[in-house]
């Protein structure tokens, strides 16, 4: 659904098939039942039995180019309502010829568009449409019982009051239940967006939070250890031991600062895990605990260049929910997994591919997972990109650059 | 942390340490650390919360039993609550206080912690005389670490976390303890220390030492965390501005 669109749209567009072949049918046999009616009534010479067929012709034509621009039709047929009641009162019926003809068959025509318009538009459109032609109707009504419009009986505008009424009101009510659902479908929506976009929030505070808990390791592991130095090397000069304090000072501040950072993203700090967050040398642990659980698993890690820990937590977590939506979506097929670093001169880059052949699909999981690995990934600027294999299995490719090594050095 | 005299009992006799931490570089650096001070002595190091009990139960075969185990919380195979539990439920370890370790303050898993019998916590990133003095009041047992800190972090869980069958039960607990014990528990829970106590109930420290004995004998309690824990949560103590 098209979220610039919340409100009530029209229940049916123009050119809605329905319209297209129903509006013309409609015209057809009106024009074709009442045309003759109306020769009779009148009397007029002008339009014999065999102009019938142009009438009818003429009637869908209109009817069905009002079906792909309804207002441009009704205001056509309004246009002509107007110029022939104007006619009328001027000159009366009988002076002018064929114009009875006209003005009936005009009636006839338009008296379906306002329930067209209903149906196709609406707001402001819709009302300005419904006034206009309740002041035209009112107009011709009192032409048709003006002095010009004696053969015009009571009747006849009776009848066709109705016949116009009755489809606009079948079109009002329909338009009101159908505009009761949308706002139920955009309820609806709003609360499914909202409860993604919490979700969302949600997992990427998470995410935040894992990278903090990593980052939040090395600065405490520089703090211990410029505190602890000078019990560990003895014999250092008191400069470096005062040097190595500050460093330790330095390392609690931009702790305490991370935590700020954390609190900015909206949560407080929940501890995770009772475990330390895991990383590339726990790889090979979990895809053991795989394959212990039944998982047809095989693997090639050959990852050479150093990787940061970040990285690794990330690696780790794509491997984990490829092996999960493995299982959940291809049980019992054989996966692969590889993962490899690659040097370059802008400081290389390290691709996980975990693929896997069809299998028994267990139905939709939660649908968060694959979508919380692209936050995951994308957050350390690298790519995921998950699809269907040829042989309908089913193919997940991560690649996350890596520092150059001097950048690594100059950083810790 | 605000005394750092040496250990009651006298100088000449070293508190006994073990420190716990998947991480060599801290066991290490902190063993330095303690190892360098002249009452303590550094008795043994573990990597993971089953080393650590196994090792305790060891040393207390040998007529060892640690006075301190600092503890690592997050850690492989066992985790430090594990290891803190077990520990405290540890006939041969009565005497044994855990200070646990982490490198987060006031985080889930410090609360659970204490809840299970850690006597304190401390920060891993703490400076080297912190670090030392919070050993030895733990040891000690007569003031709490870091009150203000300790207070704020069971105030904040016990107001999300109160489980209904012990909000039950604790008040009746309470009802053991004699007006005046009550009273001074309810000073000990606001992080008071003994002599703090005594100014404010007008009695000697050591008559306040003893109502704390007798209050941790009748509570089942193992120390003045505990007795903060406690307090918190039967509702003696309430968290500011609930």
């Amino acid at each position: 659904m098209n979220p610039f669109q919340r409100g009530p749209g029209p229940v049916v567009g123009p050119g809605h098939p329905v319209l297209r072949v129903a509006l013309p049918a409609l015209l057809l046999a009106m024009s074709v039942w009442l045309v003759p009616s109306l020769l009779e009534r009148t009397g007029d010479t002008v339009l014999s039995p065999e102009g019938l067929p142009v009438v009818a012709a003429v009637s869908v034509a209109l009817a069905v180019g009002s079906t792909r621009w309804p207002l441009l039709g009704w205001q056509l047929v309004v246009g002509v309502v107007v110029g022939l009641d104007v006619l009328l009162l001027v000159h009366g019926l009988s002076r002018v010829p064929n114009v009875g003809i006209a003005w009936f068959y005009v009636m006839v025509v338009w008296l379906p568009l306002p329930a067209l318009i209903a149906w196709t538009t609406r707001g402001r459109v819709l009302t300005a449409a419904l006034s206009a032609t309740c002041l035209v109707a009112l107009l011709t009504i009192v032409t048709a019982l003006g002095p010009g419009g004696a053969r015009f009986y009571l009747q006849d505008i009776v009848a066709f009051s109705l016949m116009g009424a009755a489809p606009l009101a079948l079109a009002l009510v329909v338009r009101g239940f159908a505009r009761s659902r949308d706002r139920a479908d955009a309820a609806e929506q709003r609360t499914r967006e909202e409860r993604e976009a919490r979700a969302a929030l949600a997992e990427r505070t998470r995410i935040a939070q894992e990278m903090h808990d990593v980052v939040a390791h090395h600065f405490s592991e520089v703090a211990v250890r410029g505190e602890t130095a000078p019990y560990r090397l003895p014999d250092l000069p008191e400069a470096a031991v005062a040097e190595l304090r500050a460093v330790a000072a330095s390392a609690r501040e931009a702790m305490g600062d991370l935590r700020r950072l954390l609190g900015v993203l909206g949560s407080p700090h929940e501890a995770i895990d009772e475990v330390p967050q895991p990383g590339l040398a726990d790889l090979e642990d979990l895809l053991q605990r795989a394959r212990a659980a039944g998982t047809d698993v095989t693997w090639e890690l050959e990852a050479e260049a150093p990787v940061p820990d970040v990285i690794g937590l990330t690696v780790y977590r794509v491997v984990a929910q490829a092996l999960s939506n493995a299982r959940q979506h291809a049980a019992l097929a054989p996966v692969s997994v590889h993962v490899s670093t690659s040097a370059s001169a802008d400081g290389g880059a390290l691709d996980v591919d975990v693929l896997n052949a069809a299998g028994i699909d267990h139905g939709p999981g939660a649908g968060l997972g694959l979508a919380s690995l692209r936050e995951r990934v994308a957050a350390l600027d690298g790519v995921l990109t998950a699809g269907p294999t040829d042989d309908g299995g089913w193919e997940l490719r991560a690649r996350l650059p890596l520092p150059l090594p001097a950048q690594e050095a100059t950083r810790v | 942390m605000s005394e750092s005299a040496p250990a009651e009992g006298g100088a000449s006799q070293e508190l006994r340490v073990v420190v716990v931490d998947d991480q060599a570089l801290v066991r290490e650096g902190f063993a330095a650390l303690l190892g360098a001070q002249n009452d303590v002595r550094v008795v043994g190091t573990a990597a993971d919360g089953a080393e650590a009990v196994a090792l305790c139960r060891r040393l207390a075969a040998a007529g060892e039993a640690p006075e301190v185990v600092l503890m690592d919380i997050r850690m492989p195979v066992r985790s430090g609550i594990e290891a803190t539990a077990e520990i405290v439920a540890s006939p041969e370890l009565a005497r044994t206080r855990v200070l646990v370790l982490t490198t987060f303050d006031l985080d889930e898993h410090v609360h659970a912690a204490l809840r299970v019998g850690a006597s304190g916590f401390l920060l891993k990133h703490a400076t080297a005389a912190d670090l030392v003095g919070a050993v030895r009041t733990v040891a000690r047992g007569e003031a709490l670490l870091d009150p203000a800190l300790t207070r704020r972090l069971i105030s904040h869980y016990v107001a999300t976390h109160r489980e209904a069958a012990d909000a039950r039960e604790l008040p009746a607990r309470l009802a053991q303890l004699t007006p005046k014990e009550v009273e001074v528990l309810s000073l000990v829970a606001r992080g008071l220390s003994n002599r703090e106590v005594a100014e404010q109930v007008y009695v000697t420290e050591q008559t306040v030492k003893s109502h704390v004995s007798r209050i941790f004998t009748k509570l089942d309690l193992r120390d003045r965390a505990q007795a903060v824990v406690f307090a918190y949560e039967c509702g003696l103590v309430r968290p500011a501005g609930s």
